[in-house]
């Protein structure tokens, strides 16, 4: 009786709390310039960023409910500890999830069985059950078992849930579709209505190649996981990233003004059309920033303060507040012919952003250069990208970029290993991966 | 004779058996073929059923892009973010009436995906292709139709329609497409331990399979099946575990061959207890004969010292006293001697060892001894003999066969007949016989009895005999040397006592 009064009084404070704070519930959209002092009278590049950021989601109980589809390899490959730490991860998924969350669990090897078709996480020991009776055996079915996942979603697909594909694989695709560009289609398909895949590679055997690929399209995360052991952990990430969502269908138009043309956006996908630029995510998580950064081509302005260079519209869905909600900013730039103030006014925190993308840019040629054997010319890039990363850090006053850039000094060593080779391959493309999409883990 | 009976045995055993496995093949092969037809049927009705889930799934999609008018976008701007949120569409496009795309405009603002579909386009001349594949039915009002072409990646699909002499296209995700007929497919269930279904594509490429059976290399499929457009280049396998199913059927067949097996089982059993039970009765037989018949050779030696000694002695002794018991004496060796010849007869006749002697015998004095010999006994039982002699040829047989034939004939009218006190012997000839009646006025024979008189050791059983000592071979020795010297004996319909004929053939090559 007490403990319901002092439940009921909780959850009164606690909806005051958030109907106070109901201003600061909304995602943040920061537009900056690199060089927000241009020099006068010159064509020249630079970037702007459009940072998003979400909300802190003050309590837990207002999260959006989740649909999601567990997809796991049972291939022969997984036998052993690999298919036990899987069994393990699943049921702490089971546990992690509500009462109010969808659930389903897909298990493929030569075919592909829907262990658990999508459900309400009520009857956890039943859905545990059937967790703990999956054996490994034959191939590695993985188009139709992602198929099969995305399609137990679609059944309870809801846009005020967090609709996702959670894929765990050890191996090649072998039986099916099997090429990255197919994969990448379909989780180019899945985007476009709502649904994102996150693709965990297990091991030293899977396709790190199509998992980024299928994991990029589809806005999903990825990890590369060498040992099962890890495998729980990085399942409890996964999952504090889809319980935090605040914000879903986040669509970005970028219109660039008189004098600005598109050229890119780094690391992501987006359509450039003309002058406008197009871009979206399938979601925002609590309190982490993504970030689109948007090369330009400036014609040469007369020395002038703050000209608008592009009007920034966006819209998401709120799903806390259930609301279409629309921002709208300017980007503006000054010119001058001083170059001294050129220089004393780069923004630091957004050059911090693009020297993070163009290293990842020069990491994935660097593969490129490893793939086709030229070890000695990949060691050269990954050794002046972290020359770079030096120098960028000491002039940006960006410690973490020193970081990175020790991490690409061990990498340009590792690619020569041939016996390492493919766990450093790996580890690039997470890291890669990681750096495009501000991965939380 | 054991030839036979092992041939008869064999037959008893191998009809039932050949029978039965003749019908076990039959119904086997007959199960096989009719559980193929079966599983054919099957195979072919579960891959229309997918055929038509895909196809029904096609119609859905034809639905929903029927459902996109190009006409409720303001913009292309507003229609590319339209579609940008539709799952099956990779690019949309309007061609005008002169083969121009007017989105995306190739002179226009494009974007890069849209650059990269119309330079594709561009290579194989798309508007054209689709004017020429539009149904030459001009009075058709809805021309909606499918339209695919081959890349070296695999099919693409486009689903396009007229209005007002435009063309309204859809490129379609082809692993969308794939995914979402994936999704409908059925998934590996639990009671399919032996199929397996193959959704192929053009390239025989497996896109999507379900069922628990791996099928081996060498494995045909049981049926396959190509779909209609436009998945026309995709086909659908049925493959089947025969082994693992014929197996089974097998092992349920095998459940009636079980008292089949039983049957024959029986069978087998009861033949061979037969078999066994009479081989031992025939095995003792021999054995016991065969041991008789040493005795008996034993015994002729001493039985001859006796005799011999016995006449060596009667003609010593005067006393008629003493006479009388040496008399006794010889009686009895003669008549040990007459029943130990008979043993030793039969097992010759038994082993076919029996050889004829032939000479020229006078039956008249043949039958004067025998009846001599026999007087003592004849005398003991009061048995009148009543005997004409009359002329008789001679004839050339074995003597001591006929003999012998003589002896059991006389022999058993005294043992069975005694109690009639008569014999009576005649003799008749023509021109090729002797016949000779040997006539008792006992209790006579039976006629049932009639026909088993003649067989080893078979004894005539009743009150009268039951106290008769005696061997039971005597008539069969004698019918078996009647026999081997062409004689025939005969037992005569007689309204008192027995009446045995012996017709002797008068010359004889034998």
């Amino acid at each position: 009786m007490k403990s319901s009064i002092i439940k009921k009084t909780t959850i009164g404070i606690l909806l005051l709390l958030s109907l106070t704070s109901i201003s600061s519930q909304e995602v943040e959209l920061n537009v900056s310039v690199t060089n927000p002092w241009l020099r006068a009278n010159e064509r020249q590049t630079t970037y702007i960023k459009i940072g998003l950021t979400g909300f802190e989601l003050e309590n837990s109980e207002n999260r959006t409910a989740s649909n999601i589809a567990i997809v796991l390899d049972k291939s022969g490959s997984m036998d052993g500890d690999k298919i036990e730490r899987a069994i393990e991860a699943a049921m702490l998924a089971v546990d992690i999830l509500g009462d109010d969350d969808i659930l389903s669990i897909i298990t493929y090897s030569d075919s592909v069985e829907v262990l658990v078709p999508a459900t309400k996480v009520s009857d956890r020991l039943s859905i545990k059950r059937k967790i703990a009776s999956i054996r490994s055996e034959g191939s590695t079915a993985l188009f139709a078992g992602v198929s099969k996942g995305a399609d137990e979603v679609v059944k309870f697909f809801d846009r005020n849930r967090v609709n996702r594909v959670i894929l765990l694989s050890d191996g090649l695709a072998n039986v099916g579709p099997e090429s990255p560009q197919a994969l990448g289609e379909l989780g180019a398909s899945l985007r476009r209505i709502g649904i994102s895949v996150t693709t965990i590679g297990l091991g030293l055997g899977y396709n790190e190649d199509l998992m980024v690929r299928l994991a990029q399209k589809s806005d999903g995360n990825h990890a590369f996981v060498e040992n099962s052991r890890d495998l729980a952990r990085i399942f409890e990430y996964e999952f504090s990233d889809i319980l935090s969502v605040v914000a879903q269908d986040v669509n970005i138009e970028i219109e660039c003004l008189e004098g600005i043309r598109p050229v890119r956006i780094l690391g992501r996908d987006a359509d450039v059309i003309g002058n406008k630029v197009y871009m979206s995510l399938n979601q925002l998580y609590s309190s982490q920033e993504k970030y689109f950064l948007l090369e330009v081509d400036v014609d040469p302005f007369q020395a002038v303060e703050s000209v608008d260079v592009a009007r920034i519209q966006m819209s998401y869905s709120n799903t806390v507040t259930r609301e279409k909600k629309k921002l709208d900013r300017m980007g503006s730039i000054s010119f001058t012919d001083d170059n001294s103030i050129v220089e004393e006014n780069i923004d630091k925190e957004s050059m911090v952003s693009v020297v993070t993308q163009v290293v990842a840019e020069k990491s994935e040629e660097a593969l490129l250069l490893r793939d086709q054997g030229n070890i000695i010319e990949a060691q050269a890039l990954l050794n002046s990208n972290s020359a770079y990363l030096y120098e960028q850090a000491e002039l940006l006053s960006a410690p973490q970029l020193a970081e990175v850039g020790e991490e690409f000094e061990d990498d340009a060593m590792s690619i020569a290993d041939e016996e390492q080779w493919g766990a450093t391959r790996k580890k690039m493309r997470d890291d890669q991966f990681e750096a495009q999409n501000q991965q939380s883990y | 004779m054991k030839k036979n009976l092992l041939l008869i045995f064999l037959i008893l055993i191998l009809v039932p058996i050949t029978a039965l496995a003749v019908m076990a093949v039959y119904t086997f092969r007959n199960n096989e073929n009719r559980s193929r037809e079966d599983l054919k049927d099957k195979a072919e009705k579960v891959l229309i059923i997918n055929e038509r889930l895909m196809q029904d799934s096609i119609r859905q999609i034809e639905l929903e892009l029927e459902q996109i008018s190009f006409d409720t976008y303001p913009s292309f701007d507003e229609l590319r973010a339209a579609m940008n949120r539709e799952r099956m569409i990779k690019q949309t496009f309007l061609i005008d009436d002169t083969n121009n795309f007017l989105f995306p405009a190739p002179e226009g603002e494009t974007s890069q995906k849209e650059r990269e579909f119309l330079s594709e386009a561009e290579n194989i001349d798309l508007p054209g292709s689709l004017n020429a594949a539009l149904s030459p039915d001009e009075n058709k009002e809805i021309s909606s139709q499918w339209y695919t072409w081959f890349m070296r990646d695999g099919i693409n699909f486009i689903y396009y329609r007229k209005v007002d002499g435009e063309i309204e296209g859809f490129l379609i995700e082809r692993y969308a497409l794939i995914s979402r007929m994936i999704a409908l497919l059925p998934e590996t269930g639990e009671n399919e331990e032996d199929v397996r279904i193959q959704l192929t594509d053009a390239r025989g490429g497996i896109l999507y399979q379900w069922g628990n059976y791996s099928p081996q290399e060498k494995d045909e499929p049981l049926r396959e099946y190509s779909l209609s457009e436009p998945l026309g280049s995709w086909r659908l396998f049925y493959y089947y575990d025969e082994e693992h199913h014929f197996a089974d059927l097998n092992r349920k067949s095998a459940l009636f061959i079980i008292p089949a097996m039983g049957l024959v089982l029986i069978i087998f059993f009861l033949a061979y207890y037969f078999y066994r039970e009479n081989k031992r009765e025939m095995e003792t037989a021999r054995k016991q004969v065969s041991f008789v018949n040493q005795v008996s050779h034993e015994l002729k030696t001493p039985l001859t010292n006796i005799r011999l000694y016995s006449e060596l002695l009667q003609t010593r002794l005067s006393e008629p006293k003493n006479q009388n018991y040496i008399e006794i004496i010889v009686k009895e060796s003669d008549r040990l001697g007459r029943m130990i010849n008979n043993v030793l007869t039969f097992n010759r006749g038994e082993r076919g060892e029996l050889k004829t002697n032939i000479e020229t015998v006078d039956l008249n004095t043949l039958i004067d001894e025998i009846l001599e010999k026999f007087r003592p006994l004849l005398l003991k039982n009061s048995i009148k003999i009543e005997y004409s002699q009359t002329s008789l040829p001679l004839i050339e047989t074995d003597r001591d066969m006929i003999e012998q034939i003589l002896i059991n004939i006389l022999a058993n009218a005294v043992k069975y007949g005694a109690s009639g006190h008569y014999l009576g012997i005649k003799t008749k000839s023509n021109e090729n016989t002797v016949k000779i009646y040997i006539q008792d006025r006992g209790p006579g024979i039976s006629d049932r009895e009639r026909k088993k008189i003649f067989t080893p050791f078979y004894r005539i059983d009743n009150s009268l005999t039951q106290q008769t000592s005696g061997t039971g071979i005597g008539l069969s020795i004698a019918a078996n040397l009647a026999k081997k010297t062409g004689s025939i004996l005969q037992l005569e319909e007689s309204e008192t006592g027995a009446c045995f004929t012996l017709t002797i053939p008068g010359k004889r090559e034998l």
